[in-house]
């Protein structure tokens, strides 16, 4: 097992997918702290509403009112704005005492490519809200961002509670940065053979770390609903 | 105008041996104190302390106690040992505790339990929540509530993301994508994934782009359908997870429901108040898991004190199950509060709130079952606690009343606490006015009180009673620690006993005044360095206690002795006599000489009373004053009219005079008056006088014989001084040993007088005189110069009349007025 140093300098939140809510936000950034790594908040400004806005039949439909409304390029714009700058609000609240960046990205492709080292980051996804995709689709475009991906429940996650790393053998990575991830926290270090297979035998624990491809992606997202922990995937290639 | 002193007749003087009844040491078998058994305070009391042992065995409402007596007559100590006795054998009572009411919160519910059974059953519900604060946070936190939870969780987020896929499946197919706006979701036609721009769209043929629309219009139906079922999904989602939590909690909870149940199964009220805990533990479960952040807690409803207070038992009365008896409570506040019990305020955030928590008990809760022992007075002079009391006894329970509601004081959320059955004895005291004035003004004090107990004062004095007394005597120098007493000491203190009754053959019963004459006794032993209490320090008690009081009384004197008020103690005079009055105040009472003077002339037979015309002069005295007309128009010139007018005054006297003690010194004054015969000085006269002539017995005799004496003595005695009393009052007579010394060696003397006739005769030293056959009194006796006096005013008047009207006169007494009661020169 490695006693080195977790390779990761921030940890990545999509605020456009979560900007409202406080609880993944307050996850994101007490593991953040935990780490010591540097919180990157982002929010896809989505062009697409506005070039729809443009055609003539262009309307939405708002859960909020339960009814249709025209989509209007003006409007769109305005409340395009006023999320982002609640999610702005939101996140340097939450993150005061942190080393932080907000980014507003307007290019989809910015999504999948973040300008610093993939390897370096921790992507964050959750299931909270409207779902934008299945959980295999989130996790895989989650890969696409960073090395590693945070599973983060909806629920309010265990405050203590061992460090559980889920290995796949000897030189599975997970094995050190949980036990890096141990000493931060200052909790015990639990070990377990990956055969454990399901999410019913994994024991509680406050954070779970394995390697992506140990635990099957239905597993990992069972631990984060049923169990209510969250799961660190670390990325196959970490840098 | 003066005259020799007669020789008086020795068959009025009243032997020395007749002044100051001694204590009969001899009877009392002990030297000291210390080999007297202490005895209790029922000596004397036995028709009170009947009425007590009845008032306190028999068990139906209304028959309370109400004892009376003097203050000092130690009435509460002898019921409480009576009531000490008979607590024995009642049991303990039950005890009480309020609970929330779950259905009516504002109205907490009252439960029973056996004798010190309560502080159990608070122990365990208190321990069965601050179990259930860890129990259920774990059954929450488990991996299997968790698993249970993430399984409902996990089947609304799939039906959600099902829905969703399927639905972008289909639009996909038709070349359409599911945009996720900043308000909502809508369809936008799209290629390679991405919102064509709207150029791009503009290119396209009209046939083109009615399909696209077509195509949306035919899938937003479905999203619609799709969002409109978040709703029911995520209720029915809250369902699963209230049900899962009503489970888990249910399952966390019985155990310790059912240990508590068993802990109380022969109390059925306790066990359906642990189930109504139950059903409101699961339905509240909320406030025992930890709430994410931002989540509002549950307390803000629950009151004051937080919201487990709820569950919580408030202990109003516990009873020792190990002891047996009832209780015996005073209450020496009995504000409606301290006496009925009272719910209290808590301040949050501004607004007075309360709950059953804050409900106190009162002297009512802490005496039921027992008996509850009130000072009348006290009790009276708190608004609402007698109305109160006569009705919660009446009702039969205890109800909690706030007065602040009364009044309207407050308009806060109060409660309305069940009522607790009543089973109680109460015991008031009071003095004896109070009684008979609670009795005329309430008719309600006999439906409650139905038991007097009315203590003595005094009892009569034997040699038994004696030999009683000296161990009362014993039980209170025990009782504070003191030295023992010495025989003669104890004799000294019985004879003040008597003295303090006013009756050489009585004892007083007000221990408390004899107890501070012992504490004092014990002092002034102390100072002296005895061992033990002798009779000189009794002494040196008496007459310290009367030098501290009698500042008032050496000025009286002070001013009589340097003639500013002027007493004669010698001569004779016409028309004037030394009258007695005693003065009380602050406790101390002492006896004053008074000068009476009398002035007559003709006039329509009326006798003025300037005391009463100046309204310095009370009702009694008044009184006393107009028998003097009966007298005389009874007994002189019964032929003739009565054409006297006299007025009679108390000189100097510029205070209010009351009491009828000075009409037979009045009387003997007028007839001097009328008789022009002069009265001697020396002698000072007290008794009152009816219309026969008979003298009547009067207060205060000892204080104003020794009032009389000391002014004698200061000026010297001359052995011709002394005091007349009515014969009445010489069974009253406990002089100070001075003044019975000063009589045996026959330099003052005390005279028994019984008629007026008896008086005149010593006071002028002339036959007063009887009539004889002739209807005409004894030649040269007074009555027969008073007859011709009046005969000669009668005539005089007719002569006048027969010329002109008589001259005017002052008019005819007013009706009575109330005189000031302080100071009162006079006990009647």
């Amino acid at each position: 097992m490695s006693n080195t140093a977790p390779p990761f300098k921030r940890i990545i939140v999509d605020l456009h997918c979560s900007g409202c809510d406080r609880l993944i936000v307050r996850q994101a950034a007490d593991l953040a702290q935990l780490l010591q790594l540097e919180l990157f908040g982002r929010f896809f400004a989505d062009p697409a509403p506005a070039r729809l806005a443009a055609l003539p039949f262009a309307r939405e439909f708002r859960p909020g009112e339960h009814a249709w409304a025209p989509l209007e390029g003006h409007n769109v714009s305005q409340e395009l704005s006023l999320a982002i700058t609640a999610a702005e609000r939101l996140f340097k609240q939450m993150t005061a005492t942190l080393p932080r960046q907000f980014q507003i990205i307007h290019d989809p492709a910015q999504l999948e490519h973040p300008q610093d080292g993939r390897g370096e980051s921790i992507a964050v996804i959750h299931q909270s809200g409207y779902p934008s995709a299945p959980f295999e689709q989130m996790l895989a475009s989650a890969f696409q961002t960073a090395a590693s991906v945070l599973i983060l429940p909806s629920g309010v996650p265990p405050k203590s509670g061992p460090i559980l790393a889920v290995v796949n053998g000897a030189e599975d990575p997970a094995a050190g940065i949980a036990a890096a991830l141990a000493r931060a926290a200052g909790e015990p270090l639990l070990r377990l053979d990956s055969q454990a297979g399901t999410a019913a035998q994994v024991p509680a624990a406050r954070l779970i770390v394995t390697s992506r491809g140990t635990l099957p992606n239905a597993t990992l997202a069972l631990i984060a609903t049923r169990k209510k922990t969250p799961v660190l995937v670390i990325g196959t290639e970490p840098a | 105008m003066s005259a020799e002193t007669p020789t008086p007749p020795a068959s009025l003087a009243v032997a020395p041996a007749r002044l100051r009844r001694a204590a009969n040491l001899a009877a009392l078998s002990f030297k000291t104190t210390a080999e007297c058994p202490p005895m209790d305070g029922f000596t004397g009391q036995k028709r009170a302390l009947d009425a007590v042992r009845f008032g306190s065995r028999v068990s139906k409402p209304g028959f309370n106690l109400f004892a009376i007596g003097a203050p000092g007559a130690r009435m509460q100590q002898s019921v409480e040992t009576m009531l000490a006795a008979a607590r024995a054998d009642r049991p303990a009572p039950s005890d009480w505790v309020y609970v929330h009411n779950f259905a009516a919160p504002h109205r907490p519910t009252a439960i029973g339990l056996p004798a010190g059974r309560a502080p159990q059953f608070q122990k365990a519900m208190h321990e069965l929540i601050e179990d259930l604060k860890s129990a259920l946070p774990m059954a929450f936190e488990s991996e299997d509530y968790q698993k249970r939870h993430g399984a409902v969780d996990e089947v609304f987020q799939k039906k959600q993301a099902d829905a969703f896929a399927a639905l972008r499946d289909k639009a996909q197919a038709t070349g359409l994508v599911l945009l996720r706006t900043p308000l909502g979701f809508a369809f936008a036609p799209a290629k390679n994934g991405q919102v064509i721009s709207p150029d791009e769209f503009r290119t396209w043929d009209e046939a083109k782009q009615r399909e696209v629309q077509k195509n949306i219009e035919t899938l937003e139906p479905e999203l619609e359908h799709i969002m409109h079922q978040f709703p029911a999904w995520e209720k029915a989602r809250r369902e699963e997870v209230r049900k899962l939590n009503r489970d888990t909690a249910s399952l966390t909870i019985a155990p310790l429901i059912e240990d508590a149940k068993t802990k109380f199964a022969d109390l059925p009220q306790i066990s359906a108040h642990l189930e109504a805990v139950r059903a409101d533990l699961i339905e509240n479960i909320g406030m025992f898991i930890v709430k994410p952040e931002g989540e509002e807690a549950q307390s803000a409803t629950l009151g004051p004190g937080g919201p487990f207070d709820r569950y919580e038992v408030n202990v109003m009365i516990s009873h020792d199950a190990t002891a047996t008896g009832a209780p015996i409570v005073q209450e020496p506040h009995p504000t409606l509060g301290h006496l009925t019990g009272r719910i209290e305020y808590m301040s949050q955030q501004g607004a007075l709130l309360t709950n059953f928590r804050l409900i106190k008990p009162g002297a009512m809760h802490r005496a039921n079952g027992g008996y509850l022992l009130l000072d009348v007075r006290s009790l009276l002079t708190e608004p609402f606690s007698w109305t109160a009391l006569k009705r919660l006894l009446k009702q039969g329970e205890i109800v909690i009343e706030d007065v602040n509601h009364f009044l309207g004081l407050t308009s806060t959320v109060t409660l309305d606490p069940d009522p607790i059955p009543l089973d109680l004895k109460v015991v008031l005291f009071g003095d004896r006015m109070l009684y008979y004035m609670l009795a005329m003004y309430d008719p309600e004090l006999t439906e409650h009180f139905k038991v007097l107990a009315d203590f003595e004062d005094d009892f009569d004095r034997s040699e038994t009673n004696e030999a009683a007394m000296a161990h009362i005597i014993s039980n209170l120098a025990y009782e504070d620690k003191l030295r023992p007493l010495e025989c003669e000491a104890v004799g000294l203190i019985i004879e003040q006993a008597a003295r303090m009754a006013e009756n050489a053959d009585k004892l007083s019963l007000l221990t408390g005044e004899l107890r501070d004459l012992i504490i004092e006794a014990d002092f002034r032993a102390g100072e002296a360095g005895h061992k033990v209490t002798t009779r000189a320090d009794v002494q040196k008690a008496l007459d310290e206690q009367i030098r501290r009081a009698a500042r008032l009384r050496d000025r009286s004197q002070e001013s009589i002795l340097r003639e500013i008020a002027l007493i004669d103690t010698q001569g004779a005079r016409t028309g004037q006599i030394n009258g007695l009055s005693v003065l009380q105040l602050g406790g101390f009472a002492f006896g004053r000489p008074s000068r009476i003077t009398c002035r007559v002339r003709p006039g329509s037979g009326n006798v003025l009373d300037i005391e009463r015309e100046a309204k310095l002069g009370g009702p009694i005295h008044s009184k006393g004053v107009l028998i003097l007309s009966g007298f005389l128009a009874g007994r002189f010139a019964l032929d003739t009219p009565m054409s006297l007018y006299a007025s009679l005054v108390l000189e100097q006297s510029y205070g209010g005079v009351e009491g009828d003690s000075a009409s037979s010194a009045e009387l003997y004054t007028l007839l001097s008056a009328l008789a022009d015969v002069p009265l001697r000085q020396d002698i000072a006269v007290t008794g009152s006088i009816n219309q026969q002539g008979e003298i009547q017995a009067i207060g205060g005799a000892n204080e104003k014989i020794e009032g009389f004496f000391d002014i004698c003595a200061k000026r010297g005695l001359t052995g011709t001084q002394g005091v007349a009393i009515p014969k009445s009052n010489v069974q009253h007579l406990m002089l100070r040993q001075d003044v019975v010394d000063a009589c045996a060696q026959g330099r003052f003397i005390i005279y028994a007088i019984g008629t007026a006739d008896e008086g005149i005769s010593l006071l002028t030293g002339l036959p007063a005189g009887a009539r004889g056959a002739d209807g005409a009194f004894t030649p040269g006796s007074v009555n027969a110069l008073v007859e011709a006096r009046l005969r000669a005013f009668a005539s005089i008047r007719q002569h006048f009349g027969d010329s002109k009207p008589p001259a005017p006169e002052p008019s005819a007494p007013p009706p009575p007025v109330p005189v000031p009661p302080a100071p009162t020169p006079e006990a009647p």
